[in-house]
Order: structure tokens, then sequence, then C-alpha cells
């Protein structure tokens, strides 16, 4: 396989992946600018979850929808909170996917804020607003974001490039 | 001038002399009558105490012309009449007055040459600058297409002359430039095809770019809502090489973020919040006109 190393550019230090530590390879600056850059993650997930959740979206787009929700992740079994239930349960993000079908919700997230920068993540604390039939709901979530260097294929090209990811989501 | 004409002052200056006199008196030798004659006599037979004659005057100064200087010592006592010293003296005075007058002309001549010689100077030199003048230059920057005007943030514009790249704005769809016989401009563009022209002073047509077909889907694709999103996940397969990469610079580039094909193609099938705050800088195709490259500004 060959692996084009890319981390030379924009701070990005690392020379291999062994050395996948964030502090290791970035300047907090930088940090700064990929976890803005989640942010934006965050919103095209719950931008996602309201399209999926909506009566009027035909099943053809909703399957691309969840496509393109699952490419936010880390991983398919990624544990996320039932907003759906009074309890606050976590709930594994394909069980909420269906759960909120056709349920009309919206969703808004505001008051970001970025925990300390673990070896290979960090955690987003947002403000959630939940809307269903004109009835809105605040909720306090953390949301892990992960960040390590990961192989894509571009063709038949294969590169090893730092990417973002959403994680798990817990209650305060 | 000569001393002859040193004596016609001096007969002037007599005839002055006598008007203070007899004020009454309004004419020239010429009409200077016998008594006339009798009172300068007088005259100067009082201010000067000395004697002339009425033939002498008759000859010397009734005469319209002189063809010979009177003797020194009738000149003498004219020149006393009027208030010099002597003929010696008057013909000083003369000079001290007269040289000015005569240099005077010569120095006007002098300045009149100076001055022409200035202004010619002058004309040469605005007509050089004219010739080789630097004019600025409008020229309008258009679709070569539509003909319709180009979204001027989407097009860098750089001047190169002597190999140095200088960028030019471009405002409204249109450059201006300032060049004083010809300019190379260099027009980039992610949504049109590379242009280089020369433009000449005497030539400002309008530029024109020829769009670049996939690159302007793309654009399109980039603004587009959720509308029709099958028919754009189609053309996408169609118009993105598979090897595409999709670089997305952070803000203030401090970061970048690598996408290929799918999963930038979800993120236009679908569109996002921060499909919503990109920005195109670049586009590249490869030898089928596929989109290969694309560079983004994330806003």
């Amino acid at each position: 396989m060959f692996l084009l190393f890319t981390f030379s550019l924009f701070g990005q230090n690392a020379n291999t992946s062994a050395s996948a530590a964030i502090k290791a390879n970035f300047t907090i600056a930088s940090v700064k600018a990929y976890q803005e850059s989640a942010t934006l993650k965050v919103e095209d997930y719950y931008q996602y979850l309201t399209l999926l959740s909506s009566e009027s979206t035909s099943e053809t787009l909703k399957a691309e929808i969840k496509t393109s929700i699952y490419s936010l992740f880390e991983s398919d079994k990624v544990m996320v909170i039932d907003f759906t239930s009074t309890e606050n349960n976590a709930i594994s993000l394909p069980d909420l996917i269906e759960k909120i079908m056709n349920k009309n919700y919206s969703f808004s997230v505001s008051n970001y804020e970025n925990s300390i920068v673990g070896f290979d993540y960090w955690t987003t604390q947002y403000q959630l607003t939940l809307i269903q039939n004109d009835k809105s709901k605040e909720l306090l979530y953390f949301q892990k974001i992960g960040f390590k260097p990961v192989i894509k294929t571009f063709g038949s090209t294969k590169k090893e490039v730092w990417t973002l990811f959403l994680g798990e989501i817990t209650l305060p | 001038m000569n001393l002859i004409d040193v004596f016609h002052r001096l007969k002037n200056d007599v005839l002055l002399t006598y008007q203070k006199q007899y004020p009454y008196f309004e004419g020239n030798w010429k009409t200077f009558s016998s008594q006339d004659i009798q009172n300068l006599i007088d005259l100067i037979a009082d201010q000067v105490k000395q004697t002339v004659s009425e033939k002498w005057i008759y000859t010397h100064l009734k005469v319209e012309t002189n063809d010979k200087l009177p003797r020194k010592d009738m000149l003498d006592i004219l020149s006393q009449l009027v208030g010099y010293s002597g003929w010696d003296e008057y013909v000083f005075k003369w000079k001290q007055e007269v040289v000015p007058n005569v240099v005077q002309p010569k120095r006007n001549y002098n300045v009149v040459f100076s001055l022409g010689f200035i202004g010619l100077f002058l004309i040469g030199f605005f007509s050089y600058r004219y010739l080789k003048r630097e004019e600025v230059q409008t020229i309008e920057v258009k679709n070569a297409f539509t003909e319709e005007q180009i979204n001027s943030e989407e097009v860098k514009v750089v001047m190169i002359e002597n190999n140095v790249e200088t960028p030019i704005e471009m405002v409204d769809s249109k450059i201006q430039i300032t060049t004083k016989e010809s300019a190379k401009i260099v027009l980039k563009s992610p949504y049109y095809k590379d242009k280089t022209i020369v433009v000449r002073k005497e030539n400002s047509n309008a530029i024109t770019l020829q769009p670049d077909d996939y690159a302007m889907m793309l654009k399109g694709f980039m603004k587009s809502d959720i509308k029709d999103w099958e028919t754009r996940k189609e053309q996408l397969q169609k118009i993105l090489a598979d090897d595409l990469e999709v670089l997305v610079m952070l803000k203030n580039d401090l970061g970048i973020e690598y996408f290929n094909k799918q999963e930038f193609s979800e993120k236009l099938i679908v569109p996002s919040v921060a499909l919503k705050r990109m920005k195109v800088i670049d586009i590249q195709s490869n030898d089928k006109d596929k989109i290969k490259f694309i560079r983004i500004i994330q806003e």
C-alpha cells in the first residue's frame, strides 16, 4: 500500500501515525481552528436529523441522509442520548435514527465550549434546543470529538490525513 | 548712435529750457521764430554769460538736420544752458542714460530667446511625456458565452511587468490598469479557464473568459438546496474524478481537512451547514476534464 504523508501542512507536524497525539502535532491555535470546524459537523448532524425526522422527506433521500450522518461519526454503533424520551437514556445512533423518523423534530445548537484536549479527542459541550409540535426543550450535551490520523482513499491513492469525527454524546 | 545724435538731443534740451522760461512757446526748431531766437540769445547771455549769434542759431539749431558737429565751445555754451558743466559732461551723462537703453534691447532679446528656448523645451518635454504617458485603462471582463459580468470575487488578476507580478483588483467585473505601451495580464479563476493576454494602450477591448463547464456545475451545486438531489448525485459522479482530492483550509490557514470524492459528494447531495461556509478558490481538472482537485477556504 502506497501511503503519502501530508502532515507538513498548516501546523501538522506528524511524520508517522505512531505519533498521533494532538498536542504533539498541533499548536493551540491550530487545535482551536479544528475545534471550530468540528462545531460545523455537530450542526450538520442536527440538520441531517431534522431532515430525517421530517414526514415530507422521501425514503430514498432518508437513505442518503443516513449515509451522510454515519460519515460524520467514527463508528455506526456510537452511543448518543435518546432525547425522544424523558429519561434521556443512552441509545445507539442507529436506534435513535429509527425513533425520530417522521416525528418532525427540528434542532438548533448554541453555546459551544471545548474541554481540555486529550490524546486523540476533546469534548465539546453545547446547548441543544429541540422543537417538536411547537414545543421546545433545551438540553445540555457533551459530545466527544475524535481527531486522529486516518488512511483515506483518493481513487487509487491512499493518504494518511488527520480527520475529525463525531463521537458519543453524554449528559453532564 | 553717434555724437550728432547727442547734439540733436542737446538741441531738444535747449528747447525745453527755453520753454521753461517762455512757457507759451509750444513749437519746435522749425517754428522757432526770430523773436524766439532773440529771446534765446538773451537767455544764454543771462544764464551762461556767453554770446551766441543769430546766424549761428540759424545755421546749427534752426536746421532740421545737422551734417557735422558744431564747435566744442558752442557745444559747451548750450550744455551749460541746459544745466551741465559742458559738452563733455553732457555726453557723459547721456551715455549713462542711453547705454542702459541701448543694452536693454539686447537683454530683451536674450530674455525673449531664453523664453523661447524654455518654451520649446517644455513643448518637447510634455510631448515626450504625452507620447510615453501612463494611461489608466478600464477593461471589462465578461463571460465569453453569456457576455454577462463576472463575479469579481471569483477571478484573480495579475499584471506581469519585467517578471514582476502585481495583483489587480477587479471591481464590478472591471479592471483598471496603468500601462505605458502594453501589459501582460493573467486572469485565473476556479470557474473559468485561465487567460493570459497582452493589453495595448490603443486596444482596451473587453476580456472574455471561457467558463469551465464542470466547475460551473459544481458552483451551482454548492448553492443548491435539497431539491433535485438525485440529479445532483448523478451529475457529481460524472464531473468529479474518482481520485478527487478536496482540501478545506480552516480559518487563518491554521489547519486543513481532506475529503475524497465520496465524502465531498455527500456534502453536496444533502447540503449542509458546513457547505454554506465553503468558498472555492481553486479547481483543477484531469485530461478528461473531470475535476480532480478542489481547494476550499472555510469562512
